[in-house]
């Protein structure tokens, strides 16, 4: 009989240690500005109230569009994340629109079909836009904002597995998940 | 407590008789780990577990209360948690809700709060407890069970403790400012600001001719709208927002197509809990037809908590409104106030679009932003949340009384700005008065008393600058008040502008640099009561579309030649003539813009306020005037002819900024925030 207390204790203990892994609550934040690679149109800028002083964007084309017939380009921002644990993500995006016809992003999410972030109606103001939930394997991934509408701007975007968290301001920077470019490191 | 101690002893008794067998080394450890693994929970329930994460700024503790034990359910929640001697508690058992202030180990109870009564075993419960600004608020189960006021402490951890029960997901959610809008300018897809939780619902074109399948945003400055469809299983609903938001209010431009009930929704919970502001029309065949409602749909059922006459009309375009905000629940029309309620029910959630049209409802233009109130009629206790600057006060019958030769009670968060602040108030021959912008030792205060009173502002209503005890009068008139009547007092703070109100009617105005935030409170000199207070934030100012048209006529060059027919401005048919808007604006207004390029050349800009274009005697005018290699500007200010003040301002960068107001009764200019011209005129 004692020969199988320890075997027992042993996958006990280990069950209890991966379920309070399991249960915590993973947050992680991204810098717009944490790209492993940007492609024009996509550009950098800097800024005194975005979060870490700089933020990317689809800069604002001359004349604007005024119709949602599609982007100009495929310029691109990819970040490479580190995903401690597999699980379903919320993805947020920390966003600033210039107007109904400069309020999205394409996310691609490693080899998945694009979606869309954006679309609402708040505009020349930097709030949180709620984007896709997405089933994430540990390890590395690869994210892509897309342009879709010049006038988008992206401050941070954010991964976490708490349904019920929302971000209402800039999010605390978690270097640890981000895989940036040796140059940059 | 009781499970722990006999547990905690069996596990010990056997380790000891396990680690008496070299071999079982191995299983002593992992029993021990097992052991103390176990005992985690059982121990966090006695002590408080404290989170890890610490927020800045407005947080709530939110979590699933599961019940186990009813009768011996107690929740202890910690919050600004400094040490154990410093700290808000929040208790919660069957019988009681307490907040209590520990500073320095002693315990006060703060707020006001009532019992959540016997609890349901093996009940899953939200829970929440607010902390914001200077209020805590615990929300258990839907219901706001406490609500506190207190600034003492500021930061700090957070914690809780349940018996008879447990906490498991207990987590921090930041709270900040509740904005969002929407013109339902788009077509695509990926848009998931608005979620439908009953009926149809949809973007569509407002247009009524053959284009109007097409969908193309760019023919019409308000191309679509969202509509709503009620369907047989009940109304439409649809939600935005989250779970956490409170104290706001939702409006929208709506346009019912029938004559049934039309309305927007707060503190949506689920599809059978939630608040809403309920339009009938006018044309109704039902029995509530003609009315406005403010209803509250709790466990399904629906109560109407306030009602007024007056419907709405099939076809007709209005703005409909719905403020929440502790416990205060308003509804307006077209921004005229149409009813108001208290319910204490849900305290935060999301907000929503509701109809009962099969038809269609078609709603425009929402906007959702925070909404904050202070009321109190006195008629319950509520430690800490004035704080007593000077005489005595006593809260009596309904009333809050003052006695001795001067009293000033204080409350509300220094941070608020721009508010509309009243109070019933009465006194036999005493002064009666409000307080405003009180920060550190300095405030400005509304006060009036009767002709026969033997104060200096007998027979006056003065507004008076109180600081580090020196009182400077800023402005004072004939003002009627009535021994041992009530009156009702208004003081009216708005970005340096400062009004007093008796009973509806404005008696004086005075505008000064400093009384832009601040606490407010009630002032009274020789015994004087007060009843039914109420604090309400200004709507921010609305901006004049007219810079916008003009600036970006780059990026809108298609648009260039239709706002120049159709803007706000009129083109001077000289080169040097003014430009004057086609509006008329009545009441207060700036004018705000930007000097760029001080130094670089000379030239002079003249603003008209309340002028007409035929008569250049009418109204006030600024005229700036900048020369080349300067950074000094030269003001005038004039009415025709005659000027009134000059100044000459040193900027400090190249460009500045200007505001040129009429603010009450006076007109006020200041440059990159500093007052150059405030006259009264």
């Amino acid at each position: 009989m004692r020969r199988f207390i320890v075997p027992t204790i042993v996958v006990l203990a280990i069950l209890m240690v991966i379920g309070y892994a399991w249960a915590a609550s993973i947050k992680i934040v991204v810098e717009g500005e944490d790209y492993y690679s940007i492609k024009p149109s996509m550009a950098k800028a800097p800024s005194q109230v975005a979060s870490g002083k700089a933020y990317i964007h689809i800069p604002l084309r001359r004349p604007h569009a005024t119709t949602e017939t599609g982007p100009a380009d495929d310029g691109n921002a990819r970040f490479r994340v580190r995903i401690p644990s597999a699980g379903v993500y919320q993805l947020w995006a920390r966003a600033h629109w210039y107007d109904a016809c400069g309020n999205s992003f394409f996310v691609v999410v490693d080899d998945k079909p694009a979606t869309i972030v954006g679309e609402d109606g708040t505009y020349q103001k930097w709030h949180w836009v709620k984007g896709p939930r997405l089933q994430l394997t540990a390890g590395e991934h690869i994210i892509r904002f897309q342009n879709r509408e010049d006038g988008a701007k992206l401050d941070q975007f954010m991964l976490t597995n708490n349904a019920r968290y929302v971000p209402v301001r800039a999010e605390k920077h978690t270097p640890e998940y981000i895989i940036k470019p040796p140059k940059n490191q | 407590m009781t499970r722990r101690g006999p547990f905690r002893r069996v596990h010990t008794m056997r380790c000891e008789a396990l680690l008496t067998h070299p071999r079982h080394g191995l299983m002593a450890v992992f029993t021990a780990l097992v052991v103390v693994c176990l005992l985690v929970p059982a121990h966090a329930q006695a002590e408080p577990t404290m989170l890890d994460e610490q927020l800045d700024g407005p947080y709530a503790l939110a979590g699933t209360l599961h019940v186990s034990d009813p009768e011996n359910l107690r929740v202890e929640l910690l919050v600004d948690w400094q040490d154990p001697d410093n700290t808000y508690r929040v208790t919660m058992t069957p019988l009681l809700t307490r907040v209590e202030r520990v500073v320095a180990g002693t315990a006060v109870a703060i707020g006001r709060t009532r019992a959540h009564g016997a609890f349901e075993p093996e009940a899953d419960l939200e829970l929440t407890l607010r902390r914001e600004g200077w209020r805590l608020e615990l929300i258990v189960d839907r219901q706001v069970l406490a609500r506190a006021w207190d600034t003492t402490l500021e930061g700090g951890r957070v914690g809780y403790s349940v018996t008879g029960g447990a906490l498991p997901d207990a987590m921090l959610q930041p709270l900040g400012e509740v904005y969002m809008a929407d013109d339902f300018m788009r077509t695509g897809g990926g848009n998931t600001t608005w979620e439908a939780v009953s009926g149809s619902w949809g973007i569509e074109s407002l247009r009524v001719d053959e284009q109007r399948d097409r969908m193309e945003a760019e023919k019409s400055a308000n191309a679509f709208s969202y509509v709503g469809r009620a369907t047989e299983e009940g109304p439409a609903l649809a939600t935005t927002g989250y779970w956490f938001w409170s104290d706001y209010s939702i409006g929208a431009a709506v346009r019912p197509s029938g004559p049934e009930a039309v309305g927007v929704v707060a503190y949506y919970q689920d599809p059978a809990n939630y608040l809403a502001a309920r339009w009938t029309s006018e044309l109704s065949e039902e029995p509530d037809a003609g009315t406005l409602q403010i209803v509250r749909v709790a466990g399904g059922e629906r109560q109407v908590l306030a009602q007024a006459d007056g419907g709405h009309i099939p076809g007709q375009w209005y703005r409909l409104q719905l403020r929440v905000s502790e416990g205060v629940v308003q509804v307006h029309v077209d921004d005229e106030p149409r009813l108001a309620a208290t319910a204490e029910l849900f305290g935060q959630g999301q907000a929503g679009l509701y109809t009962e049209s099969s038809e269609g409802t078609n709603f425009d233009s929402v906007t959702i932003q925070n909404w904050t109130t202070l009321v109190d009629d006195f008629s319950e206790p509520a430690p800490g949340r004035w704080s007593i600057s000077d005489g005595s006060w006593e809260q009596t019958d309904g009333t809050l009384r003052a006695t001795g030769p001067e009293a000033i009670a204080l409350t509300g968060s220094a941070d608020w700005g721009r508010y509309s602040w009243e109070a019933l108030a009465r006194t036999e021959a005493g002064a009666i008065g409000l307080a405003a912008c009180s920060r550190e030792d300095d405030l400005f205060v509304l006060r009036l008393a009767p002709a026969g009173s033997d104060l200096t502002c007998a027979g006056q209503a003065q507004i008076v600058r109180v600081r580090g005890g020196e009182e400077t009068i800023l402005a004072s008139g004939a003002a009627e008040v009535r021994p041992g009547a009530w009156h009702r007092l208004r003081f009216v703070a708005d970005d340096g502008l400062l009004a007093g109100y008796l009973d509806g009617e404005r008696v004086l105005d005075v505008w000064h640099p400093e009384a832009m935030a601040g606490q407010v409170g009630l002032y009274a000199a020789g015994g004087a009561s007060f009843d039914s207070v109420y604090l309400q934030m200004l709507p921010p100012p609305r901006i004049a579309r007219v810079a916008k048209e003009f600036t970006e006529g780059d990026e809108h060059w298609e648009m260039v030649e239709w706002a120049s027919t159709r803007a706000a401005w009129l083109k001077p048919d000289d080169e040097e003539g003014a430009w004057w808007t086609k509006g008329d604006y009545f009441g207060d207004k700036t004018i705000a813009f930007e000097i760029k390029n001080v130094e670089s050349s000379a030239g002079e800009v003249r603003l008209h306020l309340e002028a007409a274009p035929d008569d250049e005697s009418a109204g006030v005018t600024l005229v700036l005037v900048t020369e080349k290699g300067s950074n000094t500007l030269r003001a005038t200010l004039q009415s025709g002819e005659e000027t009134i003040e000059e100044a000459s301002v040193e900027v400090e960068s190249t460009r500045c900024s200007v505001r040129f107001e009429r603010k009450g009764t006076w007109v006020v200019t200041t440059i990159d925030g500093n007052v150059v011209f405030s006259v009264q005129r």
